[in-house]
């Protein structure tokens, strides 16, 4: 057992009543494992920006809240569906045949259904909004009080202290003053060492706090080799002398109650998904790289080489306008690329479920997540060879140059071939272990046990 | 002691009222020094008035003519000014006044510039005075550095070096006494001909600064949570900026959080135009929270900030002659880092505690993280009174015993 008090930030998680993005599921899911933890001692705190101080927060709130929507999403009842979807699988099999042969009328209910859908959503927002406020003040009420650091402390910073500049200054102040341990978790240096990659607004902010995150903590947490490598290549930028850098894995089990059954049950040619198609999840931005993929189909399609349907799942990102318009409008494929965002989790795993395998070329990740959930759901990955993404897949995933369409198109063709495919599979299904997160927890404590 | 009777007339290219680079204080110091010792002192100067607003009513701005000619080319600006002397009418007239009102025993020509109209309205006047040659550099090689950093053709650089070896020379050869500021330079003019030399490195005036000066940089410092700060006193000489860069550089990491890196003097116009933090370079956009721009500051204000510094820094690479600055940390008492260049003619400071002789980047780092780290250096009785040896009254005593003798 730990002999040190440890300290983590929450600011992150506590005052967010929505869907859990990327650093919030870190946060929650090391911090939840404490929380759980008997044998540590553990406090969770939060900074306010309004006072410029250390709250203490508990945990426990959070914990009801997050656990009561996952169990909540989980359930058949709940499925939460896309607009779309919702639209063709829910409502119009209500709607009179007759009316939806009329294709004025058609699009009509279609109209009216969405404007529907708008205004139920800003209603909810509004609804968020208030209750975030409230539970924020429940966090911050029932605890409140301003923390009171001890020398032998370990504070714990796992999510985003960018967003609040004036944390990290504050925490340099009370670790010069008190002498406690920091330590920070560094998710990738995307932001200040391929600037090219990200947009520009969050540069200087980023820079700064990698750079204190340097000078300040005793040990660095990195989620990839590849990131941190990338801090050492800073810090030689920076002329600064790295703390030691610890790498953890990130969590990636697949958390679906539903049955396979329920699974094939959801209705996905509603969204003109067929009954073949690979499938590439993440945001539709630069950085992604969903360019190669469009000139890799494009080069098939010179080729006279057949590929299946390929179903893009994500959001719109920076610099994403140009290749969207191309996909979208292509005539020779805008059929064949289908983009999607605003997915839910349940659909989401239908399509992986069904997918007959995915595809990955991003430039750059400090991780790279849907390689690591394609493995979790026993799926075949072709992926990017750069960055972290080898060390997500090993010699379970097929690479490929995220600059080259030949070498991309290999990879596919390889793949579509069903003995490869499955005998992949059947490796993958032996081979590849899901990372709980309990097991990043406990490589957090290990390596907080070394201080 | 009494003063020896001799009408001494100093000519420069630059006035000296309120003396602010490295060539005018030390052309104000031999003045005053001179004064010390002499029953008449005057200084004029033939200059061009775009570059000097502070002048005495007996310093000759250039005519109408020369001042186009400067505007046409600033850079070689000293040799229109020295030209100026026989070739501007207007200059010459009130320059041939100012020579018979003082009947010089003595004329002081500070570096060689003044030299080529000089020679001409001696020999006009007839008048046959004993000549010291003031070296501040070697100025044929330095003229043509310069002269490369804005891009200069090939071929006028060669010509100007040319002219300018050549009058130095002249020059070496005909003066009655040629004093310089390095051991180096006096040889390179024993080399061209000067037969009677003597050696005036560059000093420093006794520092004078007010409490509450210091107080003001202290408070404005403690506000911004800074306890410790190295102190890098130039002027917007590009060789400065050079030097920071290959000693120093723009990755501050090495840095801790309550120090600061300080820029003071025009030199801060460096900093101020060269780092914008909201570029997409990963050193610019940290450099700002490990450094401080003080900008271009009065003599009390500058005095105020090398008083409340730590450290001194001394990042020079490259120029001839002896630093000011060298001497200004010296006498300072403050820790100094510094290059073996900006010891040149203090080498023996190297051995003072709390100092730091550093010649890669590496090292001149791993240096000020020492020095920000160190106790405040205690020098013994002899090294107190060695350090005195860097007081300008020190300094130029070889020169003055020199022109004692003419």
């Amino acid at each position: 057992m730990s002999q040190n008090r440890v300290l983590i930030d929450l600011t992150d998680i506590a005052q967010w009543a929505g869907h859990h993005g990327g650093t919030q599921r870190v946060v929650y899911g090391i911090a939840k494992n404490y929380f759980l933890d008997e044998n540590v001692s553990v406090k969770f705190f939060t900074y306010s920006s309004h006072s410029n101080e250390f709250i203490e927060a508990d945990f426990k709130p959070i914990f009801d809240r997050v656990e009561n929507t996952v169990i909540a999403a989980g359930s058949r009842d709940s499925v939460k569906l896309s607009q779309k979807l919702r639209i063709k699988t829910l409502i119009l099999p209500y709607v009179p045949k007759a009316v939806l042969r009329n294709e004025e009328l058609k699009k009509k209910i279609k109209s009216t259904i969405r404007t529907g859908i708008h205004n139920a959503r800003a209603i909810k927002g509004r609804i968020k909004g208030v209750y975030a406020q409230a539970k924020s003040t429940v966090v911050n009420s029932e605890v409140g009080r301003t923390v009171i650091f001890k020398e032998n402390d370990i504070v714990l910073i796992l999510g985003k202290p960018w967003d609040e500049p004036k944390l990290q200054s504050l925490l340099d102040e009370k670790k010069s003053q008190i002498g406690f341990k920091v330590v920070e978790l560094v998710y990738d240096l995307i932001i200040s060492l391929y600037p090219h990659l990200h947009h520009p607004s969050l540069f200087k902010r980023y820079t700064q706090q990698m750079f204190k995150a340097g000078q300040a903590s005793d040990l660095l947490l990195s989620i990839s080799e590849s990131s941190k490598n990338d801090f050492l290549k800073l810090s030689n930028q920076l002329e600064l002398t790295p703390p030691p850098i610890d790498v953890i894995r990130l969590g990636d089990e697949v958390e679906i109650s539903m049955s396979d059954d329920d699974l094939n049950a959801i209705n996905l040619s509603g969204y003109g998904v067929e009954e073949e198609y690979l499938l590439c999840v993440g945001t539709v931005e630069n950085r992604k790289n969903h360019a190669l993929l469009y000139y890799t189909y494009k080069l098939a399609h010179e080729r006279g080489i057949t590929l299946p349907q390929l179903i893009i799942i994500g959001g719109n990102g920076w610099l994403s306008d140009d290749i969207q318009y191309l996909i979208r409008t292509d005539p020779a494929l805008k059929e064949k690329i289908k983009i999607f965002s605003n997915i839910n989790d349940v659909t989401l795993a239908a399509l992986y479920k069904r997918t007959l395998f995915t595809v990955y070329p991003s430039f750059y990740e400090g991780w790279g997540l849907p390689v690591a959930e394609a493995l979790a759901y026993g799926k075949v990955c072709v992926a990017s060879k750069y960055s972290s993404i080898p060390e997500v897949g090993g010699d379970l995933v097929t690479y490929f140059s995220p600059y080259s369409t030949d070498e991309c198109l290999a990879a596919i063709v390889k793949m579509l071939n069903v003995k490869n495919r499955t005998a992949l599979e059947a490796r993958i299904s032996r081979e590849y272990k899901m990372t709980t997160w309990h097991d990043t927890y406990t490589q957090v404590k290990l390596s907080l046990e070394k201080l | 002691m009494n003063k020896i009777q001799k009408s001494i007339l100093v000519v420069g290219t630059y006035p000296i009222r309120e003396p602010r680079h490295g060539g005018q204080k030390r052309l104000h110091a031999i003045v005053e020094e001179y004064k010390k010792r002499f029953t008449s002192v005057t200084y004029v100067s033939v200059f061009f008035d775009g570059f000097y607003s502070e002048y005495s009513p007996i310093d000759i701005p250039l005519g109408e003519y020369s001042r186009r000619l400067v505007q046409q080319s600033p850079m070689t600006g000293d040799i229109i000014c020295g030209e100026a002397i026989y070739s501007d009418p207007e200059v010459k007239k009130r320059f041939t006044e100012v020579v018979n009102t003082q009947n010089p025993d003595v004329i002081h020509i500070e570096q060689p510039y003044p030299y080529i109209g000089l020679k001409k309205l001696i020999s006009e006047l007839g008048i046959s005075p004993k000549l010291v040659f003031g070296s501040q550099n070697v100025e044929g090689p330095m003229k043509s550095e310069i002269l490369a950093g804005y891009g200069t053709d090939a071929k006028a650089i060669i010509d100007i070096e040319n002219q300018i070896t050549a009058l130095e020379e002249d020059l070496s050869k005909r003066a009655d006494l040629t004093i310089a500021c390095t051991t180096a330079d006096l040889a390179v003019h024993a080399k061209m001909g000067a037969t009677n030399l003597a050696l005036a490195p560059n000093g420093v005036d006794r520092p004078e600064f007010s409490e509450n000066s210091v107080q003001y940089w202290r408070s404005k410092f403690h506000a911004q949570d800074v306890e410790s700060t190295a102190l890098f006193v130039g002027s917007a000489h590009p060789p400065n900026w050079a030097g920071f860069l290959s000693m120093v550089g723009k990755g501050l990491g090495f840095v801790q959080r309550q120090q600061r890196i300080v820029a003071a003097g025009s030199i801060s116009d460096y900093f101020d135009r060269e780092i914008k933090e909201d570029s997409l370079n990963v050193q610019d956009a940290t450099f700002w929270l490990r450094a401080f721009s003080a900008g271009r500051l009065s003599e009390p204000k500058l005095q105020g900030i090398i008083a409340a510094a730590d450290v001194i820094l001394l990042p020079i690479t490259e120029g001839g002659g002896s630093n000011l600055k060298t001497a200004e940390a010296i006498i300072s008492g403050k820790k100094v880092v510094a290059t073996s260049h900006a010891l040149r003619s203090f080498e023996w400071f190297a051995d003072f505690p709390g100092v730091w002789k550093a010649d890669t980047k590496k090292d001149f780092q791993s240096a000020i993280i020492e020095a920000f780290a160190a106790p405040l250096p205690y020098r013994t009785k002899e090294q107190t009174q060695r350090a005195q040896e860097v007081l300008w009254q020190n300094c130029l005593k070889e020169m003055i015993e020199g022109v004692e003798k003419l």
